[in-house]
């Protein structure tokens, strides 16, 4: 066998027990995934909720033009912010331009319930709502940009809730229905 | 026709080609399934790892960066998910001193002669060796590949692949 010079030399004490036929037996005691799992991981990517923005952009920027593409949109921004404002101290401030929103979930038996959609960019862990209160609420309040926005409520980090206060709804493409909220 | 390459596929995936993905799991999820279950030695964490692996994937399909191995990055996000599982339970059982195992997985009736010590060997492995034993001897990942898996530095990856071969060694020359 001819020797691999990235592995590190291994004492040969006993020949028994060689690097080489450690090496082959290891080699044939790989384990494969069992049957089915393959079926199982696609109907959970096909019911798993969309990330267009970020997919989109994906599409879009080759990789190798992100990292310099960011910071350049950024110092853009950053300089339109300026020019938008005004320098410090030229100008009245202006008023930000979010809009707080109220969420509210009644949910008295669920152990967590956080607010997932377009603006977390359907990643869940990042709007948490508190509760529950004596009457088994959920709430949060968000500043949200103005615009379209899609939501759904993950309670105890599995269980997709449409928000049955929203006044829209629209199937979400994957057997799921996302709350529509127009700022 | 030629076969796509695993880049194309990533790129068709992203477009919402759902059948290109598709074929990028039956191609690696054998590896991927195979490095969760060495970690973990436990067959039903490994399939639920396997599959949270692929579905990152899918999240992050934008963050693949073209030229790299495909495999190789399947790989580092089911490590790193299977590091935060053991923090995670590693927390949860802090109050609990006894509950370390050794959990051998079963070797299947009829294969290598060796492979019931070899599976005995590898179980008593510290699960940072198995790990980095399980990518260069068992996947065929060169050490600067299996150092970039599991995000260590290259001689943290030499050290552990020979510390997990000679206990390897050590302990089937005491069974024998």
């Amino acid at each position: 066998m001819t020797p691999d010079r990235t592995t590190p030399p291994v004492p040969e004490s006993d020949p028994a027990w060689t690097e080489e036929r450690l090496r082959e037996g290891l080699a044939q005691c790989r384990i494969a995934a069992p049957p089915g799992l393959a079926d199982r991981i696609l109907r959970e990517v096909e019911a798993a909720p969309k990330t267009p923005v970020r997919t989109w952009i994906g599409m879009w920027w080759p990789a190798r033009w992100r990292e310099a593409l960011i910071p350049a949109l950024a110092g853009a921004a950053a300089v339109w912010l300026v020019l938008a404002r005004g320098f410090p101290g030229s100008g009245p401030a202006r008023p930000d331009d979010g809009l707080k929103v109220a969420f509210e979930l009644h949910a008295p038996s669920a152990r967590s319930v956080e607010l997932v959609g377009s603006f977390t960019e359907w990643r869940p862990g990042v709007l948490r709502l508190e509760g529950p209160d004596a009457t088994g609420h959920w709430t949060a309040t968000v500043t949200l940009p103005p615009g379209r926005h899609e939501y759904q409520f993950l309670v105890d980090g599995r269980e997709w809730v449409p928000d049955p206060l929203a006044e829209v709804r629209r199937p979400d493409g994957f057997g799921r229905v996302n709350a529509v909220l127009d700022l | 026709m030629d076969e796509p390459t695993d880049a194309d596929l990533v790129d068709r995936s992203r477009r919402g080609d759902i059948d290109a993905f598709a074929e990028l799991v039956r191609r690696h999820q054998d590896r991927v399934y195979h490095l969760a279950c060495r970690m973990t030695q436990s067959p039903a964490d490994a399939a639920d790892l396997t599959q949270e692996t692929f579905l990152r994937a899918h999240r992050k399909l934008h963050r693949y960066r073209e030229g790299h191995s495909v495999g190789n990055w399947l790989l580092a996000m089911c490590a790193n998910l299977t590091k935060n599982m053991f923090r995670t339970r590693t927390r949860q059982r802090q109050a609990d001193a006894g509950h370390a195992e050794m959990r051998v997985l079963q070797a299947p009736d009829r294969g290598h002669p060796d492979r019931p010590a070899l599976e005995h060997a590898l179980a008593r492995l510290d699960p940072k060796e198995r790990a980095a034993v399980t990518l260069h001897y068992m996947e065929g990942l060169s050490l600067p590949e299996v150092a970039e898996v599991l995000r260590i530095g290259l001689s943290a990856t030499k050290m552990r692949v020979h510390r997990g071969l000679r206990h390897m060694q050590t302990w089937l020359e005491d069974r024998s």
